[in-house]
């Protein structure tokens, strides 16, 4: 899940306004939420054969070179390795079913104790990066759209650009290089929190809440200051392109006609742009943002890995380079949760934002 | 060129006089607006007429405060209420914008806003220049869509501009530009993309409603039809120049620019002069 793996959701344009009808709101979405199992169940399949058919065998990792067929063969066997395709599978979506990951080759815990461990991690960095990604991200394109190629409008393009161009990793480090190495105001990319500095007592598994709800200030500003340079690295990487479809959007907003029809009836500038023309740039500020929330918290590989953030993604790289099936699996199961759910709120948050889309 | 005929009336509501403009940097290339001046008579119905690109819609929008940008005006002033609107800043011509003055658009389903509610707009209108209670707001908004002759208002209230037909979302639009009481009425070839007879009932409901309001209405119109029916006072434009300015009748017995005899013999309606 680097920065340029971000897939697409699809959009829906007002001119698509659909009007299926009969159903109920709630009933469509019914019928959304079956199709997502079935999603989830076709790339959990997908990846069971993949790793079984297309990776290496594990077992190579686990045993040593100089091992005998019988010990491998057990090796084997114990990993349940040696039964056939359909077997295996089987098992595997038996345990599935009774939320059963099955254990990492790796770590040998279960892999959803080794998710639910790492998680947290990724959704804290994920949820201030997007949070505060998104936020100057529509402030600057509404601003940038306000002023129109101006100066001040090709300045902000130029940073959005570099945001799109400069990979996520390469920031990462550059900010490092400045602000922890030369500068020294920001600690080293070591993770969470400092040596030494114990997390919170556990309410939300988010360091920096639970350091609030118990009080804990020098745990919260801690934890904040690991936060700082990771989150702003994959806020750049929210940020660049919502600001870039908000610009568009509420140019195009700005030039309509009910936008001069709202001027005509006396209404200030800030209402204007920020409550009847943002309005009308919602979906795909909708879009973007869904695409930066599933790329935010399914764990940036590449940046966990330049802070020592102890992750999701840490633990699919670790997965991907030892042939654990298991803890691989885990993670893409929570992967194509993470994409179907966003899809299924995406499409409700659609119709809200625009009454053509509701029936 | 016929001079202008000057306009006697005793106590117009607007006096633009000089209004003079135009694109690029300076306003001087290309100029748009040349010594525009005319007066609209207060509590009737003025037009402005004139081709397409002499300038009719710059001026309104002049006088509204929302020429395009890049509009520059280099001379002139807009008398309205005893002031001069060409020297307002931004927070007074707002406070007027739709209170004192309000004005109405072509396309009108695309001059109302697609994502609030017919309601949601005409309240937010009502409140901002008057700042009563969000019910009291809901109530006048009623009022408004009564009052431009929509049926079943409970319901429409709720619905959105793409619920609304061409002659509906007009009358939409009137009521929003009527929701705060201006005292004059801006109209940018309002029923223009409308049919024939949603066309005709439009004009008749702009027609009562200025009688009955006393409202003070500018129409830009390219239907002499419809000036000749309805208008009593009749501006002429040419490529940013007022060419001609007469009461209706005697625009159309007696036309005195040659170019005001071409549009009526454009239209078949007169130029029997
Ligand atoms: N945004 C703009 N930029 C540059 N020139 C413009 C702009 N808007 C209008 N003009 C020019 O200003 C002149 C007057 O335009 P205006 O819209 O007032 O004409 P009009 O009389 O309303 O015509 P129509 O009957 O077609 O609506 C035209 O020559 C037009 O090309
Ligand atoms: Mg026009």
């Amino acid at each position: 899940m680097t920065s340029d793996a971000l897939v697409s959701l699809p959009v829906r344009g007002a001119g698509m306004a659909t009007r299926r009808g009969g159903g109920l709101r709630s009933r469509r979405i019914l019928g959304k939420l079956a199709g997502a199992v079935i999603v989830v169940w076709g790339v959990v399949t997908l990846t069971f054969l993949m790793s079984r058919v297309v990776a290496p065998d594990p077992t190579t990792l686990l045993v040593p070179p100089q091992a005998t067929q019988a010990h491998r063969a057990a090796v084997r066997h114990e990993l349940g390795l040696d039964s056939s395709l359909v077997v295996q599978y089987g098992h595997f979506l038996r345990n599935l079913a009774h939320g059963d990951l099955g254990e990492s080759f790796s770590t040998g815990l279960p892999v959803t104790k080794d998710l639910s461990q790492r998680l947290p991690a990724t959704i804290e960095l994920g949820l201030l990066a997007l949070v505060v990604g998104t936020l100057v991200g529509v402030l600057v394109g509404v601003f940038a759209a306000i002023h129109a190629d101006s100066v001040i409008d090709h300045g902000l393009r130029a940073v959005v650009v570099t945001g799109l161009a400069m990979p996520q990793f390469w920031l990462g480090l550059s900010l490092l290089s400045v602000f922890f190495v030369q500068l020294g105001v920001l600690p080293a990319p070591i993770g969470r929190l400092p040596v030494g500095v114990d997390p919170p007592p556990t309410i939300t598994h988010l360091y920096l809440v639970d350091a609030l709800l118990t009080g804990q200030w020098s745990v919260f500003v801690d934890s904040l200051r690991q936060l700082i340079l990771p989150a702003a690295t994959i806020g750049a990487g929210v940020f660049s392109p919502i600001a870039r479809v908000t610009r568009t959007a509420m140019v195009e907003a700005l030039s309509s006609d009910y936008v001069r029809t709202a001027r005509s009836l006396g209404f200030s500038p800030a209402r204007v742009h920020f409550i009847f023309a943002l309005r009308n740039a919602l979906l795909p500020i909708i879009t973007m943002t869904a695409n930066a929330v599933a790329f935010a918290l399914s764990g940036a590989v590449l940046v966990e890995g330049v802070f020592g953030w102890p992750g999701i993604g840490q633990y699919a790289l670790t997965a991907i380079q030892q042939s654990d099936f298991p803890g691989l699996q885990g993670f893409v199961l929570y992967v194509a949760v993470l994409y179907v759910l966003i899809y299924v709120v995406v499409d409700i948050l659609y119709t809200f934002a625009d009454p053509r889309l509701r029936r | 060129m016929v001079t202008p005929q000057a306009t006697t009336e005793p106590d117009p509501i607007l006096v633009v006089d000089g209004l003079t403009g135009g694109f690029g940097r300076t306003g001087e290339s290309p100029q748009v607006l040349r010594d525009v001046s005319f007066q609209i008579p207060r509590g009737r119905l003025s037009a402005i007429v004139g081709e397409t690109g002499s300038g009719k819609s710059i001026t309104a929008l002049s006088v509204i405060g929302l020429a395009p940008a890049g509009f520059t005006r280099t001379r002139g002033s807009i008398g309205f209420e005893g002031r001069d609107l060409a020297g307002l800043d931004d927070r007074q011509y707002q406070a007027i914008r739709g209170s004192r003055i309000a004005m109405v658009f072509q396309d009108a389903r695309a001059s109302l806003n697609p994502t609030f509610s017919i309601g949601y707009q005409l309240a937010a209108t009502i409140r901002r220049h008057t700042g009563v209670s969000r019910s009291a707001a809901r109530a006048a908004a009623e009022e408004a869509l009564v009052g431009v002759r929509i049926p079943d208002v409970k319901r429409r209230m709720k619905q959105y501009p793409h619920q609304f037909s061409g002659g509906m979302a007009q009358r939409v639009a009137l009521a929003l530009a009527l929701s705060c009481r201006p005292n004059l009425l801006l109209l940018d070839e309002p029923t223009t993309g409308l049919d024939a007879t949603i066309q005709a009932d439009v004009m008749d409901l702009i027609v009562e409603l200025s009688e009955r309001d006393g409202l003070s209405v500018c129409l830009i119109t390219h239907d002499l039809g419809v000036v000749g029916q309805h208008c009593d006072h009749v501006v002429v434009m040419r490529s940013g120049r007022v060419v001609e300015r007469a009461d209706a009748r005697d625009l159309f017995e007696s036309p005195r620019h040659p170019y005001t005899r071409q549009l009526l013999a454009a239209s078949e309606l007169g130029g029997h002069a």
